[in-house]
């Protein structure tokens, strides 16, 4: 760019600042408004600022509550001891090699049904 | 670029709060909506709708990057605002065309053509010519050339700011520079 160019520049600059410096006033003011009005966008109004502590407050005591209420209807396992108990029993292996035991397995209903795959009771 | 001190500051400071950074840039954004629009009623309304996106958007952007940002957004509503209104024109009907207020172009300067005390007489003339010339400028030349020579942006931030390459940022630049020097040439 030469400096003939320079100058236009200058001349160009100092004119549109001149006349956006001798702007009138209403419309300074209208544009200062429009400022003011853009900022409070930023700003929560002052009923909304408790808005997020209480959707957390709320979601945290929700989430509580379904721990409780959760722990209070779920049916309490079965304690692995017993069948620990069961396994590591000296006399386990009498089950195992008992034929008695298979014959009253057999004529149980309910005990021998569920051992069927599927699970299904037969009349 | 000029070697004069430019009367603008490209670089704000960091610290620069946020409405000290709205309050230096409306009067340029004003103009150059004004420039866009050829309305004063429209150009405030654009530049509130930008300062509004920019603050819900950008409020916590570093203040280096608030000047590009902000005349993006503005940008973007001046293209909104001339699309609307391209469609708007579309469907006019010709016998109503005459109603219309900005059919004939912005009427930028007919509020001071008068000449005023002789010492200001030139750059009363020169201001006119110059709003004549700039409103007659493709709008990317304009946005380009505002930026760059009034806002003080440098080729990369303006280009970000318009959305375009670096290369487009010079090119626009030379082009309208070449444009108001022949506008101007009377006025010099």
């Amino acid at each position: 760019m030469n400096s003939s160019d320079d100058r236009l520049t200058d001349r160009i600059v100092e004119s549109l600042e001149s006349r956006s410096r001798g702007m009138d006033a209403a419309m300074r003011e209208r544009l200062d408004a429009a400022r003011r009005r853009a900022l409070e966008a930023r700003r929560p109004a002052p009923g909304r600022r408790w808005i997020p502590a209480l959707a957390v407050a709320a979601t945290a005591a929700a989430v509580a509550l379904a721990i409780l209420v959760g722990d209070v209807d779920r049916p309490a396992p079965a304690p692995m001891s017993t069948d620990l108990d069961l396994l590591t029993r000296d006399d386990y292996e009498l089950f195992v090699d008992e034929p008695g035991f298979y014959a009253w397995l057999a004529e149980e209903p309910d005990l021998s049904s569920t051992d069927q795959p599927g699970g299904e009771e037969t009349s | 670029m000029s070697t004069v001190a430019p009367a603008v500051h490209a670089e704000p400071d960091a610290s620069e709060r946020l409405e000290a950074f709205l309050e230096r840039v409306q009067r340029r954004a004003w103009t150059m909506a004004r420039l866009a629009t050829g309305s004063e009623d429209e150009a405030l309304d654009l530049v509130q709708d930008a300062m509004t996106s920019f603050v819900r958007h950008y409020a916590d952007k570093p203040a280096a990057e608030r000047g590009p940002l902000f005349y993006r957004t503005l940008n973007n509503r001046i293209v909104d605002w001339q699309r609307m209104r391209s469609r708007r024109s579309r469907w006019n009907l010709p016998w109503r065309r005459h109603d219309d207020p900005g059919a004939d172009g912005p009427d930028l300067v007919g509020r001071s053509t008068e000449p005023g005390p002789e010492a200001r007489a030139g750059d009363e003339q020169f201001g006119d010519a110059l709003e004549r010339a700039l409103a007659r400028l493709p709008m990317r030349q304009r946005q380009v050339f505002l930026l760059r020579a009034w806002e003080g942006l440098d080729v990369a931030s303006t280009a970000r700011a318009l959305g375009v390459s670096a290369g487009s940022v010079k090119t626009h630049y030379f082009r309208a520079l070449a444009a108001l020097r022949e506008a101007l040439e009377d006025h010099r």
